[in-house]
């Protein structure tokens, strides 16, 4: 059902790791929710995960998310962020495609 | 060449009437005016003219105005003069006292129009407007290219605020199916130009501003247009009109306010504000800053593929007014808002979120300071769009003899009745399918399908037996999502190597509603 927050647990935690992990949400917006049928999702991953980590980690679980790996503007914490940057216990990813309709 | 200075003694001369003046001599200088006037008006809009010049001629044409204005003062006065006397109980000393106000100089000149003071006053008493803000609008000139969901409450609030110039580009015709959403265009303008219908209702909301209709679609070669513009609005719906538009709002030195929308959501963005030619320490990213790569042309939908609810396009647009009169109205000296991106999801826990954007990117292709996009590369139509955006292919993507004529699949049905000798899949969303369907067809949507990863997932939902003979057919609404399936149902081996048919059926249900049975429903 459409507008019904569907979450989904993911654990992407490599095995013996436990206690070195970071959990955090990821929001998806426009094109990326309709290609995971998700608007958000809790995400645990190893702790010093790139925002390049997390979403290879979504692509791999979500492979239609390739196909706008490209255009995908990507913000941590409601603030632009690069692949680069280190995410925290508590972030929000968020993933923001393109609208292009009107 | 509009030659300002020949135009300026007339306009002082004009300003200095009197009121002892005779109404005669007024009407006659007014006329005499306004005639000069029409001619430069008409030289002017036969050469492409811009900046100072077009800034003096709106101030001319202001001056102009207010003249029209007192000389429609004067004649009320000497009509009620004229009243009086006829009825033969003028009294003297009362005018007197009424003439004497009238040339007391108690006041200086009112900076607006008495009608304009009524028009505008809810706004004109809040301090985020007041006088200045009043006249910023009134100064200033607006491009909405589009003249559909998001252009219409956008225009319409442009309108009524008293923007002074109001320009919208649109080559598109009203359509029914418009008309849930484009809330300014009516059932009896069906089938002729959006920009003129736009136009027309415009000037009903507010006869005041000055309106350019462009009946035309915007091309690179037409993007000269943005020059008699202090702003643009993009209320377009594709790719490659966004990274045009962006692109013609940085040649241009204008900001952009640009939005968009489809199904539940939203997004809108204020660009190059404030514009890079201005200060470029301080300049705001253009669209290619934020999304310097388009979407690949398989995950963009058009609102008539993906469906679109009419308010969420309303909102979209009506902010759009909102941030435009923010831009518009901001004194010089306040700074410009940071970069930020406002997404809208009518369904979400949240409705709104802002999001705060980049700054320019010092090596964007287009607003940076060794960008190879120029006014003239522009508009010499040597900037591809389309290219750049891509385009899918043409629904060509099986070979014919994949392919079945909805002319040969009517004659399957009349011989056999509802299908019983193949199995028909219609591939469309459920929605779609809720609306109108075929006995005995099998409903699994694409975005399902598509994400099959073995042979059981597909005999399974389409409830086949993997050893049968039966031909499978395929359909969808246009005949693009049908094709992929059958490509899709080979790769996962349901054909057994060519030894099982499947078919699309090609053009889809448009193709069968056009062809075979009219009572099919058009949506
Ligand atoms: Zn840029």
């Amino acid at each position: 059902m459409e507008g019904k927050i569907e979450t989904q647990i993911m654990d992407t935690m490599p095995e013996g790791k436990e206690g070195s992990s970071v959990k955090i949400k990821v929001l998806f917006f426009a094109r990326a929710r309709e290609l995971t049928g998700l608007s958000e999702m809790p995400m645990e991953v190893s702790s010093g995960s790139s925002a390049h980590d997390c979403l290879n980690d979504l692509v791999a679980k979500f492979p239609s998310l390739e196909e706008i790996r490209g255009c995908m503007v990507l913000a941590l914490n409601e603030e632009y962020t690069t692949e680069s940057a280190i995410v925290e216990d508590k972030d929000e990813l968020a993933i923001i495609p393109p609208i292009s309709g009107g | 060449m509009v030659e300002v200075e020949e135009l300026r003694p007339h306009a002082d001369h004009m300003s200095t009437i009197e009121d002892s003046d005779s109404v005669a001599s007024i009407v006659a200088r007014i006329t005499l005016f306004n005639a000069g006037f029409e001619e430069h008006k008409q030289h002017f809009h036969h050469t492409q003219l811009h900046g100072t010049v077009g800034r003096d001629f709106d101030c001319i044409e202001n001056t102009l105005d207010e003249l029209k204005h007192k000389f429609t003062q004067l004649k009320t006065q000497l009509k009620a003069l004229g009243s009086e006397s006829r009825n033969g109980t003028l009294d003297v000393a009362k005018y007197r006292a009424k003439d004497d106000l009238a040339s007391t100089r108690y006041h200086d000149p009112w900076a607006l129009k008495l009608e304009e003071y009524k028009r505008y006053g809810r706004q004109l008493i809040m301090p985020e407007v007041g006088m200045p803000g009043q006249l910023r609008l009134k100064a200033s000139s607006v491009l909405i290219v589009g003249a559909g969901g998001l252009g219409c409450p956008a225009a319409a609030y442009l309108a009524g605020a008293g923007v002074g110039k109001i320009g919208i580009m649109d080559g598109d015709i009203v359509e029914v199916s418009n008309l849930h959403r484009q809330v300014m265009h009516n059932s009896a303008w069906v089938g002729k130009s959006k920009a003129v219908s736009l136009g027309n209702a415009l000037r009903l909301i507010n006869p005041l501003p000055r309106y350019e209709i462009h009946p035309y679609h915007l091309v690179p070669e037409n993007s000269a247009i943005a020059a008699g513009y202090s702003m643009i609005l993009d209320c377009t719906d594709r790719p490659s009109s966004r990274y045009l538009i962006s692109d013609m709002a940085v040649v241009h030195g204008i900001p952009l306010v640009s939005a968009s929308a489809l199904r539940t959501e939203g997004q809108i963005m204020v660009l190059n504000d404030p514009p890079v030619s201005s200060d470029s320490e301080k300049a705001g990213p253009c669209y290619r800053c934020i999304f310097p790569r388009p979407p690949p042309p398989e995950s963009v939908q058009s609102c008539g593929e993906g469906g679109i609810l009419g308010p969420v396009v309303g909102v979209m647009g009506v902010l759009q007014a909102l941030e435009a009169v923010k831009v518009i109205m901001r004194p010089p000296d306040r700074p410009a808002n940071p970069p930020s991106l406002i997404m809208f999801s009518a369904y979400g826990s949240q409705m709104f979120r802002t999001m705060r954007i980049r700054g320019k990117n010092p090596t964007c292709s287009a607003c940076s300071s060794d960008t190879t996009i120029t006014r003239q590369s522009l508009e010499s139509g040597s900037q591809d769009y389309m290219a750049f955006c891509g385009a899918l292919e043409a629904s060509d993507v099986l070979a014919a003899k994949d392919r079945v004529s909805v002319m040969d699949f009517a004659s399957m049905i009349n011989r056999s009745g509802t299908p019983v000798n193949h199995t028909l899949v219609d591939v469309r969303e459920k929605p779609q399918f809720e609306l109108c369907n075929m006995l005995g067809s099998v409903h699994v949507p694409f975005s399902l399908l598509r994400r099959w990863k073995n042979a059981e997932e597909a005999t399974t939902a389409l409830s086949i037996d993997i050893e049968s003979h039966e031909p499978i057919y395929v359909v969808c609404r246009l005949g693009n999502d049908s094709q992929a399936t059958v490509n899709k149902l080979r790769e996962l081996g349901i054909d057994r190597n060519g030894a099982r048919k499947i078919m699309d059926i090609k053009g889809g249900w448009e193709a069968w509603r056009k062809d075979i049975d009219q009572s099919w429903p058009e949506y």
